[in-house]
């Protein structure tokens, strides 16, 4: 018994050595596809922005999805483990009525959460 | 259990701690950034950052009611008597400053099958402070276990945990290719007992606890819809020879199926038992509704 803890405590060090260099995240599918719809596209298939900025670029469309609490914290027998309040703010740049740029941003930045940017779009994608 | 694999465990432990300094060590983190096609004005205006704090979290948290379908052995009290039979509990959170600092409150209770399942026997609150900078996870928590329906032992402890975390979708580059609707969550720390009243170090209600060793993983296995889980809690005891030798391990893995984005089933085992010497193995099989509520600071400013 106390060698298969041994050796699944030895799995988890050594899992966390080999990720010690953080790699670039892999582009998200539906960020891309956003690119090229109307403001009433995107309205009809997410929703009104939270906020409309007006720059010199052009106008800037405002999202956020927090991550649910059911992610972010987990019971154990007696009590919980909190993890960490995250989500993702979509920025989407508008020229002549179209997108022409996205972004998104996790927030915390250490926590990635693009994924809930994607769950706003979803079903702005065929 | 020989003294030769109890080392074996302690030195594996030692390494586990270890490897958690040097993933601190580690090279600055990526951005979570995405970008496609132009590049966006700088958005860091101070009416934009009001207006996406008021759209995150001001508190949150879920009520949980759970049924021991089977439970030959874990106890529903801090005294080990009786059997649980139920299982409710609240959890309340909110963010003290950003991310850095939380508060979370649990209030846990327990009835005893043995009494007719309804009756209220252990109520166990815990209080603590969380955060978060960078990879590195902290908590200062009090808990106490207290006897419900009767006196008896009342077990407290107040422990500061240490914890790195590790994102498969963030920290390897191949996961997210391989696996665009799956992630791989895991941390694993250490924690110090610096405050002790009647905290066990064994199921059998032997020692005291002084040091704890954490590794739990979350392995979601369909957009967080579906999510394996895993989580051990090694114990080691102050009155111990070794003070670092882990005396009691306490593991749970379960399956949670999330059906809405609020609500949660899912089915778990655990199973707490003494690692240097025979004793009770207290353990359970249970089915478990979580119901989660979360109300944005939007609302507050309202």
């Amino acid at each position: 018994m106390t060698r298969a803890i041994s050796a699944l405590v030895l799995c988890i060090a050594f899992w966390l050595i080999g990720c010690a260099a953080s790699q670039p995240i892999e582009p998200s599918p539906i960020g891309q596809t956003l690119l090229g719809k109307s403001k009433q596209e995107l309205i009809s298939c997410a929703g009104n922005p939270l906020q409309e900025t007006k720059t010199a670029e052009g106008t800037v469309l405002t999202y956020y999805k927090e991550a649910p609490m059911l992610e972010e914290s987990l019971s154990f027998s007696k009590g919980s483990r909190s993890g960490v309040h995250h989500g993702c703010w979509a920025y989407l740049l508008m020229g002549d009525d179209r997108v022409v740029g996205v972004e998104y941003r996790s927030v915390p930045p250490s926590v990635h959460a693009t994924d809930h940017c994607e769950e706003i779009f979803h079903t702005c994608v065929p | 259990m020989e003294q030769r694999q109890l080392t074996t465990l302690a030195r594996a432990v030692g390494l586990l701690v270890l490897s958690i300094f040097g993933l601190l060590a580690s090279p600055p983190l990526s951005l979570a950034l995405e970008k496609y096609g132009r590049p966006l004005p700088s958005m860091e205006q101070p009416d934009d950052a009001a207006a996406r704090e008021a759209e995150e979290t001001l508190f949150g948290g879920y009520f949980l009611t759970a049924a021991f379908v089977s439970n030959p052995t874990f106890a529903a009290r801090p005294d080990n008597t009786g059997l649980v039979g139920l299982r409710h509990m609240l959890h309340l959170e909110t963010d003290l400053y950003k991310q850095y600092l939380t508060f979370y409150t649990d209030q846990n209770f327990f009835s005893d099958r043995t009494k007719g399942w309804i009756e209220l026997s252990e109520w166990d609150g815990t209080f603590a402070l969380t955060g978060l900078v960078d990879r590195l996870g902290w908590h200062i928590q009090y808990e106490r276990d207290a006897p419900f329906d009767k006196s008896g032992i009342l077990q407290a402890y107040s422990d500061a945990l240490l914890t790195s975390r590790f994102q498969a979708i963030q920290d390897l580059s191949w996961w997210q290719r391989t696996f665009p609707n799956q992630n791989l969550t895991a941390y694993a720390g250490a924690a110090w007992l610096f405050y002790n009243s009647n905290y066990f170090a064994r199921p059998d209600n032997t020692g005291r606890a002084l040091f704890r060793y954490v590794a739990h993983a979350d392995l979601d296995l369909y957009k967080n819809r579906v999510v394996l889980y895993g989580d051990m809690n090694f114990f080691t005891d102050r009155e111990a020879g070794n003070k670092l030798n882990p005396t009691e391990m306490d593991w749970i893995i379960g399956l949670a199926l999330r059906f809405r984005e609020d609500m949660e089933l899912s089915v778990y085992r655990e199973q707490d038992l003494s690692l240097d010497k025979p004793g009770l193995v207290q353990k359970y099989v249970a089915v478990q509704l979580r119901y989660s509520f979360d109300v944005p600071k939007r609302f507050w400013k309202k």
